[in-house]
């Protein structure tokens, strides 16, 4: 249950942290030229590093949501949890910064549950 | 008793169906990736004709929009027009000179020559000729010659085609890089854009969407399982 609970920590901010580089760093440099064509032209260095963000991280980023898929349902089940949190801990993988309220949320669940891990 | 089954059971059901539809998306755009950057040879260094195809051979996929040299011997009384050819939005037609390749009584390859808006004032080149053309499968799309008798034709096909010379004809045509005096250059029908995507990672991404699709139908069939076993315990006597 200790390790269960290490991977789903790790992956979870792992998971977390790229998905707020995703999303709040290379989408906006990515496709900031749709609101300033000026400024963050097509092509101009904003938009190469956006691009760079999208294409590797992005890619990186959905098979390690993946893995944290698998983490997280293998210690929900070892922690005994309802489908309900189950599911919203595993779809608040998906959303920028709610990610890490939902691994909190998780992690304290866990340790209430199960004294010997507090 | 098994009415609790159904909401998480039509939940599952349309997260397969999601992941599999978006699955199914990115893996078409692969596809799509992939042939745009197959056909995409057209900067390459121009190759012998010969090297690529020879007359009797049928026009290799691979080789679509393949920079050709060609040299040989025009044969202007086969020269035609392909009409409803658009440059920029324009209507126009296509000026094409079949040019025999090798001696004049060889197998001949038809040669766009460029894109011109009327079919008057256009020269048709004689004698020994040398050309630099993108390769191009012959046109079959079935579009009717309304006037058989003209110098006028739909599409450039083959069979059209050899009615107007002697010669054995390619399986293929070219469109000169560089057009003929008096045109401009035809475009590449044939020739998509290129893929703005890396391909691999429409394919990463498709196999991902799949791999979410078994990971919830995996989910729901755990939950199956539990379900029943909590089921069983609850009612069997006490």
């Amino acid at each position: 249950m200790k390790a269960a609970l290490l991977r789903y920590r790790v992956m979870a901010t792992v998971v977390g942290v790229l998905l707020v580089v995703l999303c709040l760093i290379g989408l906006p440099l990515h496709y900031g030229y749709l609101l300033f064509p000026e400024a963050m032209p097509q092509g101009g260095t904003a938009y190469e590093i956006g691009a760079g963000i999208s294409q590797y991280l992005g890619v990186a980023h959905g098979w390690l949501y993946l893995i944290f898929l698998i983490v997280a349902f293998m210690l929900g089940r070892r922690a005994g949890w309802d489908m309900p949190f189950l599911l919203v801990t595993l779809l608040c993988g998906t959303v920028p910064i709610l990610s890490f309220w939902a691994e909190h949320r998780a992690t304290q669940r866990v340790r209430a549950e199960h004294a010997e891990l507090a | 008793m098994r009415s609790r089954l159904i909401a998480p059971t039509l939940l599952a059901i349309v997260l397969v169906a999601i992941a599999s539809w978006l699955g199914w998306w990115q893996f078409g755009a692969w596809q799509e990736g992939r042939s745009a950057e197959v056909r995409d040879l057209t900067q390459l260094d121009p190759v012998p004709l010969a090297d690529v195809m020879g007359p009797d051979d049928a026009f290799g996929g691979n080789d679509v929009g393949r920079p050709v040299t060609i040299e040989g011997e025009w044969l202007p009384e086969g020269a035609f027009y392909v009409s409803g050819r658009e440059l920029e939005g324009r209507d126009g037609f296509w000026a094409v000179v079949p040019l025999a390749v090798g001696e004049p009584d060889d197998p001949a390859i038809p040669i766009v020559l460029g894109w011109t808006e009327s079919t008057d004032a256009v020269v048709a080149p004689t004698g020994r000729g040398a050309v630099t053309g993108w390769l191009q499968p012959a046109e079959a799309s079935g579009a009717v010659d309304e006037d058989p008798d003209d110098d006028v034709v739909p599409e450039l096909r083959t069979a059209d085609a050899i009615q107007r010379v002697d010669n054995d004809l390619y399986s293929a045509y070219a469109v000169a890089t560089e057009p003929a005096a008096g045109l401009s250059r035809a475009s590449l029908d044939a020739l998509p854009a290129v893929g703005r995507f890396t391909a691999l990672r429409n394919l990463l991404y498709a196999l991902e969407w799949w791999v979410f699709g078994v990971f919830a139908a995996f989910i729901w069939w755990r939950w199956v399982q539990d379900g029943g076993a909590t089921a069983r315990v609850t009612e069997s006597p006490t």
